[in-house]
């Protein structure tokens, strides 16, 4: 490599460090490999032609190689599993409102607004909600168009509720 | 001893054995005997050091118009060298090990038929002193004021610790075994080795948390904040 130049322009100073292209090293299964070279417009052509993507297609972790709550020792490897948000069933839940189990975490979750959010954030229960609160989570299951039935638990709107709040992590 | 002349007297058939002739044939066979312990000389050599195997000591005597005589070494629980059929005269008696210095004594070899004596080899290697329950770094100190490389330190699980930089915990933790024991001559290639009483330390076990939901880089950040790795990730288009 030939010797930086420093060269002052008014108040800013350009540092040309060499003439050769700054290489980036990839590494795959430990071998390192060329990062190819696009042809950029081409390359801005084809995104614009790409829809965008949705956060729900992002693969989100659905499995993990240690559970939950088991004591590990630091520096321990942790193997997980993905799958995107749109492919994870309700049902998959520990506890569901029945109407939604078989409809993804993605269309229950895509009913949840930042306001929605906030509120089943603070609360642990349906039966802490204000008036006001309330309403706002019975909006949110209206959309889903689900019944309510308070008088069988996997149907009632603590049950929709706690399946509202256990979707949320989804969005 | 010098052998005086003999002079062979034959008697004849008939003639009668005087009490002079008689006389003279037990002197010299006295002479005879006591010609053949003079010149039969034994010395034993006991070697007094403690620590050192007899065995592996060489014992030789020399003198200047002679060839040197090497001794035998103890052999079934005996515990001396003996060097035999010396001729009288004056001997160096010199007694060599491996890894101690030369020991030499001046023995004349005269009218005595045996003779004995003690001979200690000064140890030509350092000496182990006796490091136990003294902290490692002032162990470390004594042993290289002593001229001995401590060339490993274990704690009691075992594990290594860099002598050079044992870090503050290890330095304060006492020597709870040495090897060699404390007295003995250190092997300037093999050096010591001491197992001092370093507590281990506990880690902390972290509760794995769950990653459900979320992303791939949330799940590394999160784990890489509790001290956990990231392993293999696999990634399912949908479910079946």
């Amino acid at each position: 490599m030939s010797n930086p130049i420093i060269t002052k322009l008014g108040s800013q100073i350009a540092v040309d460090v060499g003439d050769k292209p700054v290489r980036t090293t990839v590494l795959r299964d430990g071998r390192e490999v060329k990062a190819p070279v696009l042809d950029t417009g081409r390359v801005v052509e084809f995104i614009d032609k790409l829809p965008p993507v949705n956060r729900f297609s992002i693969p989100r972790v659905l499995s993990q190689g240690i559970p939950a709550g088991v004591k590990v020792a630091r520096g321990t490897v942790v193997d997980i599993t993905c799958v995107p948000a749109t492919s994870i069933k309700v049902s998959l839940l520990e506890t569901s409102h029945v109407a939604l189990r078989t409809r993804t975490v993605a269309d229950v979750a895509n009913v949840i607004n930042d306001d929605l959010a906030g509120v089943l954030a603070a609360h642990e229960s349906s039966s802490q909600l204000t008036d006001a609160e309330h309403n706002q989570v019975q909006t949110a299951i209206g959309q889903l168009d689900i019944t309510i039935d308070n008088t069988q638990a996997d149907r009632s709107f603590e049950t929709a509720f706690q399946t509202l709040r256990d979707v949320q992590v989804f969005r | 001893m010098e052998l005086k002349p003999f002079v062979a007297k034959l008697v004849n058939p008939g003639e009668p054995l005087t009490a002079q002739a008689w006389n003279d044939l037990v002197t010299a066979i006295d002479d005879t005997h006591k010609f053949l312990l003079a010149t039969t000389h034994v010395v034993r050599v006991r070697i007094t050091n403690p620590d050192l195997d007899a065995r592996t000591v060489r014992v030789t005597a020399s003198r200047t118009d002679g060839p040197p005589v090497e001794a035998v070494r103890p052999i079934a629980g005996d515990t001396h060298h003996v060097l035999a059929e010396l001729e009288v005269g004056a001997y160096t008696i010199r007694a060599e090990a491996p890894g101690f210095t030369d020991a030499t004594a001046a023995v004349t070899i005269g009218e005595l038929a045996e003779q004995e004596i003690t001979m200690q080899l000064a140890s030509a290697r350092p000496i182990m002193p006796n490091l136990f329950g003294t902290p490692l770094a002032a162990a470390m100190t004594q042993a290289a004021q002593a001229g001995i490389v401590v060339n490993r330190v274990l704690d009691f699980l075992g594990t290594e610790i860099p002598p050079a930089a044992p870090g503050s915990r290890a330095a304060e933790s006492v020597v709870l075994v040495h090897q060699p024991a404390p007295g003995t001559p250190v092997d300037p290639s093999l050096g010591a080795q001491l197992v001092i009483a370093l507590p281990p330390e506990i880690e902390q076990a972290i509760e794995m948390p769950s990653l459900v939901g979320l992303t791939e880089s949330e799940a590394r950040r999160t784990l890489e904040q509790l001290g956990l790795v990231l392993g293999r990730v696999k990634l399912v288009n949908s479910t079946p």
